[in-house]
Formats: C-alpha cells, sequence, structure tokens
C-alpha cells in the first residue's frame, strides 16, 4: 500500500529530516512511527500525502509513484488518505456535523450521500448526539473524535495520524485507540506517529523508529524501545 | 466534477460582505476607472466624428479684393477653374453677399444702415476634389497667395486645433484610466487576499481532504468578478450620464457652434459601454486569478 524506496527530505539549511528511508506497508496494518521530536516522524506523515516532496527518492502508494503525479491529481491521491493531527484543525464556526459534512460538500459529494454518510460516522465515533455543538463546547477526546471522523467519513485507503493523543490525557487515548483499531479493522492502513509509549506497548503493532532521521528499528508487533 | 452552486453562492456572498470595506473601496475605484475608459472612448469617438464630417465635403472661401476691376475677377475665376485639385467653384455676387449679410445682422439696424453692398468683397465658395485636411491646406495656401485676393478662410486651421485639443484631453484620459485600473486590479487582489487569509483554516482543511483548487478557487474568483460587474455596471451608467451631459453642453453652448458636430451617437455609446464591460470583466478575473493562484501553490 505503502512503500519508500531511498526517501530523504532536506530542508534549507542542511536540515536533513529523513535521510535514505526504505520501508513497505502493506494494506490493512497499523504501524506506529516512534521516535524523539525531530526524528523525521512528521516529515514522513507529510511526505505521504504530498504535502511536502521528497528531496529524493521514491514514495508509492496504492501502486503509484506519487512524485510523478501531476499537481492537479494530488486532490484525488487525498481522498484516498484521511488525516488526523494533535491540534485537531477542526473549524470553530462549524458545528460537529457541518464539520464532518464539510469534508465531503469540498469534494463534490451528492447531498443525498452526505445525508446519509455524516450521522452513520458521527455514530461509529460515538457523538450522534453532539452533531449540533460546536467545537469548543466539546472536551479534548471529543473533538479528536470529531476529526477522526472527518478523516474516515469518505472511507480512504489510508489513515495517517500525527501524535493524535499528543493533546489528551491517558484515558481519553485509550478511547481514541480503541477507535483507531476500529477503523484499522475495516481494513484502512493505519499510520500513527506517536510518543505514548503506554499505547504503543499495549498495542502491540508494528513499530517503525526514527533517530535523527533515519529508520532504526522496524519491528512487527514490536514495543516503544 | 461537479461543483455545487449553493455552496459557491453562499461562499461568494459571505466572502463579499464579512469585508464589506474593502469591497466597497474596489467597487468605488472600478467604478471611477471604468468611467474614465467609458470617458475615453466617448471623446475618441466624438472627435473622429468630428474631423470626419469636416473632411467630407469640406470646402473654402476665396474672398476677392472689393475693388477688384472686372478682369481681375475674371483672372481668379480661371485660375479656380483651371485648376486640377478643384471641383467647383461658385461665385457669390455682390447683391447675394449682401442678402446674406442682412440675414446676418438682422435686427442690427446700425450695423445695416453703415455698411453699403459695395463695401462688401465677393467672393468664391470652392470645393476642392480631395477634401482631406492636408490638400485643402494646401490650395488654402495658395490662394492666400495669389493677386487680387483678399482673404481666404477655411476650417482646417480650426480643425487642427481642435483635433490637438481633443488628443491632449485623450491622452490625459488614457492616462489616468491606465493608473487607476492598475489600482483597482492591486485592489481586487488585495480583497481576494485579505479574504482567502481570513479562511486559510478552512482553505487547508479543504486541502487536505482532497479539494480541488479549482473548487477552493472559485467563490474567490466569483467575489472579484461580482465586485468587477458592479463598477463596471456603475461604469456604463455614468457613460449614459457623460452623453446626456455632453448633449446638453452643446445644445446650450452657441459659442461653441464648431462643435456641433462633436456628436456622440448611439453606436458610440454602445462602443464605450463594451469596453467598459470587457474591462470590467477581464480586470476583475485577472486580478483573482492571480491573487488565488499565489494563495494555493503548495
Amino acid at each position: 500500500m505503502i512503500k519508500l524506496e531511498n526517501v530523504s527530505k532536506v530542508f534549507k539549511g542542511d536540515v536533513v529530516a529523513l535521510r535514505e528511508a526504505d520501508c513497505e506497508i502493506n494494506k490493512g496494518e497499523f504501524v506506529f512511527l516512534v521516535g524523539p521530536s525531530g526524528s523525521g516522524k512528521s516529515t514522513m506523515i507529510r511526505l505521504l500525502n504530498k504535502q511536502e516532496e521528497p528531496s529524493s527518492g521514491s514514495i508509492f502508494v496504492a501502486g503509484k509513484d506519487i512524485g510523478e503525479l501531476n499537481s492537479w491529481k494530488v486532490p484525488f491521491l487525498r481522498r484516498n488518505i484521511g488525516c488526523v493531527f494533535q491540534d485537531y484543525k477542526l473549524l470553530t464556526n462549524k458545528t460537529v456535523y457541518e464539520n464532518v459534512a464539510f469534508a465531503l460538500e469540498v469534494i463534490g459529494r451528492p447531498r443525498h450521500v452526505i445525508k446519509t454518510q455524516v450521522p452513520a460516522i458521527l455514530e461509529l465515533v460515538g457523538l450522534a448526539k453532539k452533531h449540533k455543538n460546536y467545537p469548543d463546547e466539546l472536551s479534548g477526546g471529543e473533538q479528536q473524535r470529531v476529526s477522526i471522523a472527518r478523516a474516515f467519513v469518505n472511507r480512504p485507503l489510508i489513515l495517517l495520524a500525527d501524535e493524535p493523543t499528543g493533546n489528551l490525557d491517558p484515558a481519553t487515548s485509550v478511547g481514541i485507540m480503541r477507535l483507531l483499531d476500529r477503523i484499522n479493522r475495516t481494513g484502512t492502513t493505519v499510520v500513527m506517529a506517536t510518543h505514548d509509549r503506554s499505547i504503543v506497548d499495549t498495542m502491540r503493532r508494528r513499530v517503525i523508529e526514527l533517530d535523527r532521521g533515519s529508520i532504526i528499528r522496524d519491528q512487527a508487533r514490536g514495543v516503544y524501545e | 466534477m461537479a461543483i455545487n452552486g449553493n455552496y459557491v453562492f453562499r461562499e461568494t456572498a459571505a466572502n463579499l460582505t464579512r469585508n464589506i470595506t474593502l469591497t466597497v473601496a474596489s467597487v468605488l475605484t472600478v467604478f471611477i476607472s471604468l468611467s474614465i475608459v467609458g470617458a475615453t472612448v466617448l471623446v475618441r469617438q466624438g472627435a473622429q466624428n468630428l474631423t470626419r464630417q469636416f473632411e467630407n465635403g469640406v470646402e473654402f472661401i476665396v474672398y476677392v479684393e472689393p475693388d477688384a476691376s472686372e478682369s481681375q475677377l475674371a483672372e481668379v475665376r480661371t485660375s479656380l477653374e483651371d485648376n486640377p485639385g478643384i471641383a467647383e467653384a461658385t461665385y457669390i455676387d455682390r447683391d447675394e453677399t449682401y442678402a446674406d449679410f442682412k440675414q446676418l445682422f438682422k435686427g442690427q439696424d446700425t450695423m445695416l444702415e453703415n455698411v453699403r453692398a459695395s463695401d462688401l468683397p465677393t467672393s468664391f465658395r470652392v470645393r476642392p476634389k480631395d477634401s482631406s485636411v492636408a490638400t485643402v491646406q494646401g490650395l488654402v495656401n495658395y490662394y492666400r497667395k495669389q493677386p487680387n485676393v483678399f482673404e481666404v478662410r477655411a476650417a482646417t486651421d480650426v480643425i487642427k486645433q481642435m483635433k490637438g485639443m481633443t488628443d491632449f484631453v485623450n491622452k490625459l484620459l488614457f492616462f489616468s484610466a491606465g493608473f487607476l485600473l492598475a489600482a483597482s486590479t492591486l485592489l481586487i487582489l488585495n480583497t481576494i487576499r485579505t479574504a482567502m487569509f481570513a479562511r486559510r483554516r478552512e482553505i487547508e482543511v479543504m486541502k487536505l481532504v482532497g479539494a480541488t483548487n479549482w473548487f477552493i478557487r472559485v467563490p474567490f474568483m466569483l467575489e472579484g468578478l461580482v465586485q468587477g460587474v458592479i463598477g463596471g455596471l456603475l461604469a456604463i451608467g455614468a457613460v449614459f450620464f457623460f452623453r446626456g451631459w455632453i448633449d446638453d453642453l452643446l445644445n446650450k453652448g452657441q459659442g461653441l457652434e464648431l462643435l456641433q458636430s462633436f456628436t456622440i451617437n448611439g453606436s458610440d455609446v454602445l462602443l464605450a459601454c463594451l469596453w467598459v464591460g470587457i474591462t470590467a470583466v477581464v480586470l476583475s478575473v485577472g486580478s483573482s486569478l492571480i491573487a488565488t493562484r499565489r494563495f494555493l501553490d503548495v
């Protein structure tokens, strides 16, 4: 599903964010990216949905070299990749329902699809009762659920999560992880960057560890370190 | 990809009203600059009509010395009739001239009492074959130097002056229109960029979930187009106002007899409106394209 071939990313001033990374992630896998801040986890995530371009090497998503992709095709790549962030990126002037519907609306989905999909996904993340609330009326965990609902409502092949539990307490984090696990079991490939040792150790999924831009460990059913 | 009309309308309306002061500023600048574009076209067309009228069938009048003898008069006549550049030369004799004179000074009795028919010069009304200003001017200059010729009167000097004046006014309008158009382009550009900046979080989310650049762009471009079109419509109103104003001015101003030929007809007004309309659309679409492109490049 995802393949990195010798991928490097060098930012201005010779800051190496990723150094000759090689890895392959299969369809339906759940992968943790671990490592200290600045080790290249976020860069790797941003490379996968073409928010950044690699300095060298190739990245394949669903069998296609995304470096070869015309810029007008990038939106269509992104429709297959859901994104979840530490800071949720919800629109504060829209309700829960509108935030999720917005993701379908702006990719031109017809209204009847929106009307059936949005309530279904809100039911899945457990927020059906709060669909009329605004993001600032919700707890952090609830906001992250909205953000996951928005990322998943279009049923993408891949879900990228960049420290989704970074702002949440351990108990709430467990709830979020259960949700991501559930999404993974529908066949969606999940790639999650995290600092959270206990989550990685409990889930026992594949772990890719980065250090100063290099992949130093790639372990099936691994632990944090 | 189907673009939801309801979505586009809602977003465009929201953009326009969110930043109402900037929107009004852009619309007003577009309005003023396009009015000047319209005025430029009107003045240009009017000046063209003016010179065209004089260029068709322009005549000049050769006045013979009042005390010229019969033979001297005949000399002037042959000179005119034998000139290959002249189509026709009609002699206006003393009686006819006096009749014209009486007509001209009707009611001014002192003038009529003091001037007798014999004081007036007789004249030839000359129609040249080629009526271009240059040829006429050449003939006029030639006959001024001939013996027994008292004076040659032609409209060419006045036309030259008029042309010079309208050319000057035209250039002035052209340059002010240019500067103001540049100002309105920048203002529309800025209004749209402000609107996009205000909505940068939404744009970020739209990009992440896979909205196409065109989908993101259309409401902002429409915002620019609406500003341009409103400004353009106001300017078209101004064109009609100018036309009425010029007509009034010409009808009242008896002193501006020559300017009577400075006419502006319906097709000139239409042409001016066309220019205003096209400029409005090109200007607004162009500046919105630039504004949205700069913001959307990833």
